[in-house]
């Protein structure tokens, strides 16, 4: 169908208004793009996340080593009242109770909660919720737009950029959280990582007091299968010096590890602060520090349930 | 310095390898005396550590509250936005009830 003048030129005067708005919410979007240039650099991310993982592993295994200790240490006890019957009393969670078992495994978890919720703002993009809001102003101005002024490529670049500028402001802002919260948590992930450091390292408490039970018992079974005992003796004997031996391995393989995975973790946690402050990206120690989780956990899965 | 697990784990060796009774008896002793002043001693650290990590807790707990928050933050920015296209969308179609006559 033909056009008269005046509807063909009113046409194209809309369609060039059209134009010129989408130009102009181009240039936006450029300016926005800019903006976006407050986010986090993909070297920047990348250390987070892998920061992420790696102490979100650490909080889950550590925390699993430790809420197995009370266990451990009452079936070391049970053996040994066992083997020396005249032993009138024996605490068989040791030092391992409610509170101090809670404390650690809190303190693991926390750790773990930590990790998860960097990696949660890190790759926080709220896509699918931007996409909808996208989706609807599209359909909105389309349904609108009777006389057709913009074409479909056109409202869906509008749709797109709604989308690019949500995420971009999403960016921003999470890059702000994290630098803002991480150097400040860096404190407390020091105190943290000392604290396990300090306890699971070979010289510390906690392998120092498992090694004193698992020799006890060890030199009590030893002497019941010397002999001047009876079978059924002999079964008790022989069980608690198996389990006198898979404490002591436990001891030497599982609890150093979490130690030396510590003071990685606040290595590492160093190293993401200095990344989010000035853009200097180390991976080397965060890299370490994975590599060691990975470690821990492969050594604990070896003693778990055993 | 030798540490005390060390040693624990030397008169550990000593009594193992010992093969006379007398002196096994002597050695055994001294190791006995060891292994439970060494109990002591870590259950005891174990214990006084128990109160730090409750503070260093605490305080790691405030970052992980803030980190929440922000991402809540995120979570309520796109939230907004979805909010006001599905506003714009009702405010078109009754615009284009109203236009039409409804």
């Amino acid at each position: 169908m033909a056009l008269s003048f005046t509807q063909g030129y009113g046409r194209r005067a809309r369609q060039r208004s059209a134009d010129c708005k989408l130009g102009r919410m181009l240039a936006l979007s450029g300016m926005v793009l800019a903006l976006g240039a407050c986010g986090l650099s993909v070297e920047q991310r990348d250390a987070v996340r892998q920061f992420s993982l790696a102490s979100n592993s650490f909080g889950t295994v550590t925390a699993g080593v430790v809420e197995a200790l009370p266990a451990r240490v009452a079936q070391v006890n049970m053996y040994d009242l066992a083997l020396t019957p005249d032993k009138d009393k024996i605490d068989f969670d040791g030092p391992f109770n409610e509170r101090d078992v809670a404390a650690r495994v809190k303190a693991a978890k926390t750790i773990q909660e930590y990790g998860a919720l960097l990696l949660a703002l890190v790759d926080a993009n709220e896509a699918a919720t931007l996409q909808k809001a996208g989706g609807k102003f599209t359909a909105s101005v389309r349904s609108l737009d009777e006389n057709q002024v913009l074409s479909d490529d056109q409202l869906d670049s509008i749709g797109k950029i709604i989308v690019g500028i949500g995420g971009l402001w999403i960016d921003r802002q999470a890059a702000e959280a994290l630098k803002q919260i991480v150097p400040a948590t860096d404190p407390q992930i020091a105190k943290l990582g000392d604290l396990f450091a300090g306890e699971f390292n070979k010289d510390g408490p906690v392998p120092e007091y498992m090694d004193a039970r698992a020799f006890q018992l060890e030199k009590n079974a030893g002497k019941a299968l010397e002999g001047k005992v009876q079978p059924g003796d002999r079964f008790v004997g022989s069980e608690a010096l198996r389990l006198a031996g898979t404490t002591i391995r436990e001891t030497n393989t599982v609890y150093p590890p979490i130690a030396d995975a510590a003071m990685d973790m606040v290595a590492a946690h160093g190293k993401m602060v200095t990344a989010l402050q000035t853009g200097d990206v180390s991976f080397a120690s965060i890299r370490a520090f994975a590599k060691r989780v990975e470690d821990l956990a492969a050594a604990a899965a070896v003693f778990a349930g055993s | 310095m030798a540490s005390r697990r060390e040693l624990i784990n030397q008169l550990r060796a000593e009594y193992q390898a010992e093969t006379d009774p007398d002196r096994r008896q002597q050695i055994e002793v001294v190791y006995d005396q060891a292994l439970e002043a060494s109990e002591k001693l870590a259950a005891h650290q174990i214990g006084a550590n128990t109160v730090e990590y409750e503070a260093a807790i605490a305080e790691l707990e405030t970052s992980v509250e803030e980190l929440k928050k922000a991402r809540q933050d995120l979570a309520d920015f796109a939230e907004t936005i979805n909010k006001v296209a599905t506003a714009v969308d009702m405010l078109a179609k009754v615009a284009k009830k109203v236009a039409g006559g409804i």
